[in-house]
């Protein structure tokens, strides 16, 4: 039984980065573009055990994503990390006003990424 | 002289090789004996030496990454991991993947990124960060480093009241106490309801509840603040601090305004030990633990295999990628080398020159008043100056000599490869690595030992079943032997496998025209054959050996060295390749030979006997040229006045010598005017001060100050053969 993991970030290469380190931690990943994208695919699908989602995106950002998300019975409590950068830390209040659970500072290091998962994640 | 570091760089690539030796070895022991600290700790400190020196040179690449390699074995040295073979497997791919990144470093290549993300990757992942980990084996998983670097141990009392919204950002109150459980040991937790209201009124999505609870850590108030990270500002959490002395403990700090607040150091359940003690018990829990731990092992391990089957290909790309490196870092590496030297055999170097100097104003104090009554003074400080002359030239030699170790270190990791490949059961038995041999020579055996070391578990050794088929034990046994024997050092690669075919031998020599098929050889002549260029008697081309390139390589080296090579084979028992090579290259021990009024020297290892022949033993056979009986064998005769036009004394093989040569197999009598005597003589290269003479390998400076030549018996065989027909 492998965890689920949703990856938002316009970046593809960021999305790898992430998704590959997910993916050898033994998630299972679903990588969308950008929030909409995101929405339209685990909108009454699959529950997830964790979101890293990005904050600055087309289409959808990162904030209204994770209002969005909160919405959903399905992610009510589901745990949420935003991707921001240092200089946009103020972002940081406006996500936790939208409902994220925590940040992750980049850049950083996958060990960073897995054990700030593990902070907010439940066994 | 430069103040920077970057002189010592050389330095630091030595000792990291020796490092990564060090690495590599112990990892290879530890697979077969997974609960050796003393081995983990010795592991550990090689890598923690790599990181710290790389990163004086600013190899952050080399520093990074060992710094993941080490972090996962100070979980193994702590007892909170096992070494599985999973384990162990990922720190070997990662030791290669160091070593590639240090020959980078040295070479200024790129280096090879994406297998360093991928290790990097596999080692957080292995160290358990963020799956879940659960139960005691976690609970002191991060930054175990300043655990033991300050030994002190603080209680902190911790009240903490959480946001309202806590549940509604996806935050779980238990997942804190779990990331505090992992600093310290956790206890008295207690749960303040006070505030709970009436379950009518209640929202459930609502946190109403706080918590105070006793961690003891090594941690300062940062690391558990750290903690609250996500929660810090909207929270109220109160810290306080008492240290752990010995026995019981005193509140440092005022008290806390919270009701719920336990400190009481005596109680039975949970109540904070000494470190010590805790370590002891988690030994003690560490049976039960450590099948969790297995069971989390295999679920990385499973994770891996998943990872790897996903992208097979992009994995063994990344490996060619790393070997091509390795390859062309090697090359490089050839260049400049240097050697490390015992400070104490420099010393003995310095003190004996300081000698030589007193000697030398000695006889030149001798000199300005010289009178014939001194003479006896003379001679005797004639007589220090060549012992001082020799005994230096003797230190200078064993500077150059290193312990033949370093190029056996090698084989532990390629044959436990070459087992998993062949799927065979190999041990592999290590004996004489103390033996000391020149550097130089040390360096240019490794390849042909590798051949050697492949052939013997690749074609020599039989597969688990045929062994046990043939009453053999299932594991194979490869020997590797280095031993003095008298001014040479014998080499033996022993295994104890099926021996040569002499069938298949002779039927794929008489396929390929090496000889007649109707040809009688014996067992000596018939070995040999293997090492003729394109020979191999494999039925199938493995990625291992079986090519045909290689033994012929392999003869080529040794003779190269200087050295010979043997075999010695019992079918069904096995085989002994025996590698005879000079200590040094510098210096051959030679026979000095006249002919007409020149000296030759012959090297001695090629001389197998020297005769006088009896009347008739030589004779003339006709498309042959001249040929000698020796006991039954007929060998051909080579005139050295012949062959480089000289004028000799002695022109009738009876009363002449006749040397008996053998190079490559090959024997040959080689007539000489008479034998000189045994001497060392230094080889000066005749391409670098003259040009490349055919039959001469080299030149020398004899006792009276003349030019001896230095006889290339390999070169010499192939002017007589030219001459034959001509001769005939």
């Amino acid at each position: 039984m492998s965890k689920t993991a949703l990856i938002v970030d316009d970046s593809p290469t960021m999305r790898q980065m992430v998704s590959f380190t997910l993916t050898n931690a033994g998630f299972t990943v679903i990588e969308a573009e950008h929030g909409k994208d995101a929405v339209s695919k685990v909108a009454g699908g699959p529950k997830m055990d964790i979101v890293v989602t990005d904050l600055n995106m087309p289409e959808m950002d990162g904030i209204e994503l994770i209002k969005e998300l909160r919405k959903l019975g399905a992610f009510k409590f589901t745990p949420i990390l935003m991707l921001t950068t240092e200089s946009a830390l103020e972002k940081k209040q406006a996500g936790k006003a939208a409902g994220a659970t925590g940040w992750i500072v980049k850049p950083f290091n996958p060990e960073v990424l897995l054990k700030t998962i593990a902070k907010v994640m439940p066994a | 002289m430069s103040n920077d570091f970057t002189q010592f760089r050389e330095a630091f690539f030595e000792e990291a090789a020796e490092h990564l030796a060090v690495v590599e070895e112990g990892l290879l022991k530890l697979e077969q004996n997974p609960n050796d600290l003393d081995l983990l700790n010795q592991i550990f400190r090689s890598a923690h030496s790599i990181k710290g020196t790389s990163s004086m040179f600013g190899f952050t690449d080399i520093a990074q990454f060992t710094h993941k390699m080490e972090t996962l074995l100070d979980l193994l040295r702590n007892g909170q991991k096992v070494v599985t073979p999973q384990v162990a497997d990922l720190l070997l791919r990662s030791t290669d993947c160091l070593k590639s990144l240090v020959e980078a470093a040295k070479s200024g290549s790129p280096i090879d990124a994406e297998t360093v993300q991928r290790l990097t990757v596999e080692l957080v992942v292995s160290q358990g960060a963020g799956l879940g980990t659960s139960g005691i084996e976690k609970t002191k998983a991060t930054g175990s480093d300043s655990v033991l670097a300050t030994g002190r141990s603080w209680i902190y009392t911790i009240a903490w009241t959480p946001p309202a919204w806590l549940f509604q950002r996806g935050l779980d109150p238990l997942q804190f106490f779990k990331e505090l459980r992992n600093l310290g040991t956790l206890s008295q937790v207690a749960i303040d309801t006070a505030k709970l209201p009436d379950f009518v009124v209640m929202d459930p999505e609502i946190c109403y509840l706080s918590w105070t609870m006793q961690l003891e850590t090594t941690k300062d108030r940062k690391a558990i603040e750290a903690v609250f990270e996500f929660v810090i500002e909207d929270s109220t959490l109160i810290i306080e601090e008492t240290r752990v002395p010995g026995s019981g403990f005193q509140v440092s700090s005022s008290g806390s305004q919270h009701e719920t607040r336990i400190l009481q150091p005596e109680t039975d359940d949970g109540s904070p030990k000494p470190l010590g003690e805790i370590l002891v018990d988690s030994g003690v829990v560490s049976r039960e633990a450590l099948d969790q731990a297995l069971a989390q092992q295999k679920r990385v391990g499973q994770i891996l295999v998943e990872q790897r089957v996903a992208s097979p290909q992009q994995v063994e790309q990344a490996l060619q990628k790393q070997r091509k490196m390795e390859i062309a870092a090697q090359s490089k590496k050839a260049d400049t080398t240097s050697i490390r030297v015992d400070t104490d055999k420099i010393d003995k170097l310095i003190n004996l020159v300081g000698e030589l100097v007193i000697t030398q104003s000695m006889l030149s104090d001798l000199g300005t008043r010289f009178e014939m009554s001194h003479m006896s003074v003379l001679l005797e400080r004639m007589a220090q100056l060549e012992r001082n002359t020799r005994e230096i030239q003797e230190r200078v030699m064993s500077i150059r000599m290193l312990p033949i170790g370093t190029a056996f270190s090698r084989f532990p990791r390629l044959v436990r490869d070459l087992a998993t490949k062949a799927g065979k059961k190999i041990q592999l038995v290590l004996s004489g690595e103390e033996t000391e041999l020149d550097k130089t020579v040390i360096e240019s055996i490794g390849d042909p030992l590798t051949h050697l070391v492949r052939n013997s578990a690749d074609h020599g050794l039989e597969p688990p079943e045929e062994r046990l088929d043939n009453n053999k034990q299932e594991i194979g046994t490869i020997r590797l032997n280095a031993f003095h024997q008298g001014g040479n050092i014998c080499i033996t690669v022993e295994d104890d496998g099926r021996g040569l075919n002499r069938d298949r031998i002779v039927a794929r020599a008489v396929k390929q025209g090496l000889i007649g098929e109707n040809e009688k050889l014996s067992d000596d002549q018939i070995w040999p054959l293997i090492f003729r260029p394109g020979f191999s008697t494999a039925e199938k081309v493995t990625d291992v050996s079986g090519r045909g390139v290689g033994m012929d390589v392999v003869k080529r080296n040794i003779e190269g060295l200087g050295g010979t090579v043997s075999i010695k084979t019992m079918p069904g028992h096995g085989t002994i390749f025996t590698l005879k090579l000079p200590l040094t290259l510098a210096i051959i021990e030679g026979m000095t030979v006249r002919v007409g009024q020149e000296t030759y020297i012959v090297p001695l290892l090629s001389i197998l006997e020297s005769i006088q022949p009896k009347p008739g033993a030589v004779k003339t056979i006709v498309g042959k040229g001249e040929v000698i009986d020796v006991r039954g064998t007929y060998l051909p005769v080579v005139r050295m006045y012949e062959v480089f036009a000289l004028e000799p004394e002695i022109t009738t093989p009876t009363a002449a010598i006749l040397l008996i040569l053998e190079t490559e197999g090959e024997r040959v009598a080689v007539m000489v005017d008479e034998i000189l005597g045994q001497q060392q003589v230094v080889i000066k290269s005749m391409e670098q001060n003259f040009r490349k003479v055919e039959g001469i390998a080299g030149a020398t400076i004899l006792g009276d100050g003349t030019v001896g030549f230095i006889l290339d018996v390999r070169g010499l065989l192939e002017i007589a053969r030219q001459r034959l027909p001509v001769a005939a």
